[in-house]
């Protein structure tokens, strides 16, 4: 019986779309949309001129580019400079998506049973340091482990990017559970699991994705951060964000370029995965 | 079918809507409504309905053909300049405006006086009684007060048309019973013409002086409620209105006002007369549950062999899956007293010749 | 099914029959989780923040340095020159204090009264050597430097006998006390910090207007456009959204310099271009913030715009609206709480902005954030490093008070 058929697809739903005086509108739209990629050049350009300059083999920016090599890049891979702040990078980075991930998803779990100003409140620890200056929180930082002596050390650095860090974790995996229905703890709870295997058989699974986001989250915000490590960092734990900030203010080399590069490279591609994952997940759930 | 009538209040002629370069939503429609008349358009989903309504409204353009409105060609004035009164699924009511406000809305674009809109806001929540709720906003009301509310306000400018999308489609079963006997009353107290899309077939037959039934872009059949459901002119028609037993079978003889047809499963029945039908055709046979009983019938009429399958008692009547030698199942609806002891019983069931109507077994 | 209960098969019992597992005791809810996280932020960033703006009121370094004269400074009436028992106990603290600890306290009291930091160094430094300090003889402070005879050098000491003061954040706000002890404006050659703090409002104003003006259009064009077209305007927000703030605003000196690309682009078509300068001033701090806060302003107006269902504009329309009022009257007020959303982070961020204005602009384009690390890195001022931050983070509280109810109330209805 085909007389309770659901409403709201098909192209009946599309007939929702508005259109009235349609000529006149459509020059609307044509002015629209001309504003829209003008701004959307203004956006793009800057992230895309980096590319081109990177490989450039002349040491002087400027377009047209003659001809193009990879020498800068050699440079960058070759200079022990660059390759320990790599290393340092990458380590600090590890580490601080390690502990903003356990930290940043502990809270979201202990946050569910809260409600009211509560849980207001506690949410707004967690994510204050999205809404503090960063230079506040880098000094604040620095005048705390000066006397920890923490400046200049891996872990002082690891411990200002895992605060960084957090609030993303939080809101990902906040986000994830407020998606995730608890009446199917309570069936795992029914069929004989205890609360420990619910949490790893059911809850967690249902939150992976949100995890594993908020985890490369944490570890773009590491690195690519600069200002906390301008402060805690020393001459020996410089990491590429930092090393690029000294650089650019003496001169900027097309070697600087080439790190540019690479770091936003990275960025981009983690970023992608992180929005892949979570259409991913989103289109597995609906 | 449904030619437009030259004198009628709405006209829509050879509407064909299509987009970009899709196959047509919108096949060649013509439809008219007279003045003052309920006409609802019925389909499933997807069947064009809505986009009918969203043409008639102005926030979709027609592709071709024309929607003519009191005699003047509106396919390309734009909705504003309409005045055609639009009732929303979602009602659309304006969230940062109180109830008042979103009934004086449509009389302020209009530049009426400050005093004639207090009045006739009053007018309107005194119409639909809701005078106590003016200064409230519309998330703070009922699924039922925010539907009041939106038929008020495209009522409220006393639009010649209104258009009405599933306006009910949110309600629960008690509350858009009630509103649809409010919204029946308001049409009669107010003589307006109103063009209703539903997907509902109990609420079209109840509430419409015609329907219009609508397929894959095409308008299937128009007629009153009673013509739709007694005569459908399509198999479609027939299974979307109401219930349905399917017989397939061929034509035996074609006589006067009645054919002949041998099922599938040997039994010779009796059913209308259709044009086109001849003997050797193959037939579908379509037959109403409440139309088979286990009385013999009046003259003439035909007789099946079943045996009960299983009853469901439904309060108001019962009914009855019957299995039929070698050729599936059948439905039967009975008001009355069901006599006991029917389970896994052979029974004689009968229809009339009248109450069989038989299709081409091709057509859809 | 012949039979009325389905066989499953058999179905070994749980384990553990009866009895409980340590695990069936965990507290419901796992509240306990939130322990480690909030300790860890209340440790790492509550306290530090705390501590570090406590510095602000809270300045011991001249009272560790000098603890006899701030007492003995306490009983000046602050009229002509403080007696000897002062002048003696100055003597004593400077005999008895590390060079380094006078040091520190010199600096501090030099940014009170510019020259106290020579001055202070010197008599440490000629008490030091002196023979007498050692036979126990009056040492004479006026013959070591005659400055000691202006009062407005004791008047800075007076003025910081204690371990709390008031000192810094009233310089914050360009005031100071005077040799009675007011508290007075500061000459107007040395007011700065006031203009520093309307610059910051000022550039982050500007900046959150144009971001808004640049969004609405973008906003509205990604929810007014089909899948394909959707998909890839969201990406062009995207990708610089997703890119580091340090590389844009390396990005943007490359392309703004004197022989960089914009003029190079010019030069193409002009080949006399002179070249123009947009880095190390005003407009090319706006261009580079407009360009690394666009993103903040085009998502949240995009997810609120998005929201708003069409019917509302279609049903304006049908009650007899044109587009211009069916814009002011039904579509702005629904988009108004994504308005306050991304002008309140676009601002927010702003205002605290340092990376760009540090790179992208000059002298006289630098924003608080900047004088709160060069006090820290370059003059180790730990006291208006802190009384800056306050005003920084009391600029961003008053701005959430007074936006936040605004969004809630503009989007009640939502």
């Amino acid at each position: 019986m085909p007389s309770s058929a659901q409403a709201a697809d098909g192209p009946d739903a599309m007939a929702g779309y508005s259109r009235p005086g349609v000529r006149r509108l459509w020059n609307w739209r044509v002015l629209l949309y001309v504003v829209c990629a003008l701004i959307c050049v203004f956006l793009i350009v800057p992230v895309l001129v980096i590319f081109p300059l990177s490989f450039n083999a002349s040491e002087y920016f400027s377009f047209p580019i003659k001809s193009y090599s990879l020498r800068w890049y050699a440079e960058f891979f070759g200079d022990p400079k660059w390759q320990a702040a790599l290393w340092k990078s990458l380590q600090i980075g590890v580490l601080s998506t390690i502990v903003s991930t356990f930290l940043g998803t502990a809270a979201s779990l202990g946050m569910r049973r809260l409600s009211g100003p509560l849980r207001a409140g506690v949410l707004a620890v967690f994510l204050a340091p999205l809404v503090v200056p960063l230079v506040v929180s880098a000094v604040g930082l620095f005048y705390v482990f000066a006397r920890l002596h923490l400046v200049g050390t891996v872990t002082g650095i690891v411990i200002a990017h895992s605060i960084l860090a957090i609030p993303f974790v939080v809101i990902t995996v906040t986000a994830a559970l407020s998606k995730f229905d608890p009446v199917l703890e309570r069936a795992g709870l029914s069929l004989g699991a205890g609360p420990v295997r619910v949490f790893f058989t059911v809850t967690l699974p249902a939150i992976r994705a949100g995890v594993v986001s908020g985890a490369i989250f944490a570890f773009v915000t590491s690195w690519d951060e600069v200002v906390a490590v301008i402060f805690i960092a020393t001459a020996q734990q410089f990491t590429i964000p930092r090393l690029m900030w000294s650089g650019v203010r003496e001169n900027i080399s097309p070697t600087l370029l080439a790190a540019a590069v690479v770091i936003t490279a990275v960025s981009l591609c983690l970023m992608l995965c992180a929005a892949l994952i979570r259409r991913s997940d989103g289109g597995a759930e609906r | 079918m449904g030619g437009a009538d030259a004198g009628a209040y709405v006209r829509v002629e050879n509407v064909w809507k299509s987009y970009g370069a899709g196959t047509p939503v919108i096949k060649n429609l013509n439809l008219s409504v007279a003045k003052g008349e309920f006409l609802t358009l019925l389909g499933p989903s997807g069947s064009g309905k809505t986009t009918t309504l969203m043409m008639l409204a102005g926030f979709e353009q027609v592709s071709g053909g024309a929607i003519v409105l009191g005699g003047r060609d509106i396919s390309s004035v734009p909705p504003y300049r309409r005045g055609i009164g639009v009732v929303f699924q979602s009602y659309a009511l304006f969230p940062h405006m109180t109830v008042a406000e979103n009934l004086a809305y449509p009389l302020t674009t209009r530049g009426l006086g400050r005093a004639e809109i207090r009045e006739r806001v009053a007018a309107a929540l005194q119409m639909i009684r809701m005078s106590d709720f003016a200064s409230r906003y519309p998330a703070k009301l009922s699924g039922g007060q925010q539907q009041r509310v939106a038929v008020a306000r495209a009522m409220i400018f006393r639009p010649g048309l209104i258009l009405m999308d599933e306006p009910l489609g949110a309600l629960d079963r008690q509350l858009r019973e009630e509103m649809q006997r409010e919204i029946k009353d308001l049409h009669d107290l107010t003589g307006a013409t109103i063009v209703y899309v539903t997907h509902d077939q109990s609420e079209a037959l109840s509430m419409s002086d015609r329907i219009a039934v609508f397929n894959k872009g095409r308008i299937e059949q128009i007629g009153s409620p009673q013509e739709v459901y007694r005569n459908p002119a399509t198999p479609f028609v027939a299974s979307f209105i109401g219930e349905t037993n399917w017989l397939a079978g061929t034509v035996v003889s074609a006589g006067e006002g009645e054919l002949k047809a041998r099922l599938s499963s040997g039994e010779e029945v009796l059913c209308r007369s259709k044009d086109g039908l001849k003997a050797g055709d193959e037939v579908k046979i379509a037959v109403r549950p409440e139309n088979i009983v286990f009385d013999r019938a009046p003259e003439p009429a035909s007789c099946l062999k079943t045996k009960t399958l299983d009853l469901t008692y439904l309060g108001l009547c019962t009914r009855i899956r019957l299995a039929r030698e070698n050729a599936g199942e059948l439905l039967a609806v009975v008001s009355q007293q069901v006599p006991g002891g029917y389970a896994k019983e052979a029974a004689e069931v009968w229809f009339s010749r009248d109450a069989a109507i038989p299709f081409a077994a091709d057509a859809t | 099914m012949t039979s009325g209960v389905a066989d499953f098969g058999h179905v070994p019992p749980l384990p553990g029959g009866q009895s409980r597992r340590w695990t069936d005791y965990l507290p419901s809810g796992m509240t306990l989780l939130l322990l480690p996280p909030v300790l860890f932020v209340l440790l790492f960033f509550v306290g530090p923040i705390l501590l570090m703006l406590s510095r602000s009121v809270y300045d011991p370094e001249i009272v560790d340095a000098l603890p006899r004269s701030v007492i003995a400074i306490g009983k000046w009436d602050r009229t002509g020159l403080p007696d000897a028992t002062v002048k003696r106990a100055l003597v004593e603290d400077l005999q008895a204090a590390p060079a380094d600890a006078v040091g520190r306290a010199a600096r501090r009291l030099n940014s009170f009264r510019p020259g106290f930091n020579s001055l202070l160094t010197k008599t440490k430094q000629s008490i030091d050597d002196a023979p007498e300090a050692a036979a126990g003889q009056a040492v004479q402070l006026e013959e070591i430097d005659p400055r000691w005879t202006d009062a407005s050098y004791w008047a800075a000491l007076a003025n910081n006998t204690s371990s709390l003061t008031d000192a810094y954040l009233l310089a914050a706000i360009d005031k100071k006390r005077n040799t009675q002890g007011e508290i007075v404006s500061v000459e107007s050659s040395q007011r700065i910090y006031w203009s520093i703090i309307g610059r910051t409002l000022m550039i982050s104003l500007v900046t959150t207007i144009i971001c808004l003006v640049l969004a609405f259009p973008l906003a509205y064009g990604i929810v007014a456009a089909g899948p394909r077209l959707k998909l890839t305007l969201l990406a062009f927000v995207l990708l610089p959204f997703w890119t580091s703030l340090l590389v844009r605003s390396v990005a943007w000196v490359v392309l703004l310099q004197r022989e960089g690309l914009v003029t190079a682009t010019v030069r193409i078509f002009d080949p006399d271009f002179a070249g123009l300068a947009l880095v190390h001033n005003r407009a090319g701090v706006y261009i580079a913030m407009v360009h690394t806060l666009l993103p903040f302003a085009v998502l949240p107006l995009y997810a609120v715009m998005g929201n708003i269902p069409r019917s509302l504009a279609q049903a304006s329309f049908s009650l007899g609206a044109r587009p211009a009022r069916t814009f002011f009257r039904v579509y702005l007020p629904q988009a108004a709480p994504g308005l306050y959303a991304s002008g309140l982070l676009v601002f927010i961020s702003a205002i605290g902005y340092y990376i760009t204005p540090a790179l992208v602009g000059g002298g006289q384009d630098q924003l608080l954030s900047y004088y709160i690390a060069t006090f820290v890195n370059a003059t180790v001022n730990w006291g208006m490093a802190a009384a800056l931050s306050i005003v920084l983070i009391l600029l961003i509280v008053v701005l959430l008070l007074a936006f936040y109810p605004l969004m809630r109330r503009s989007g009640r209805a939502l």
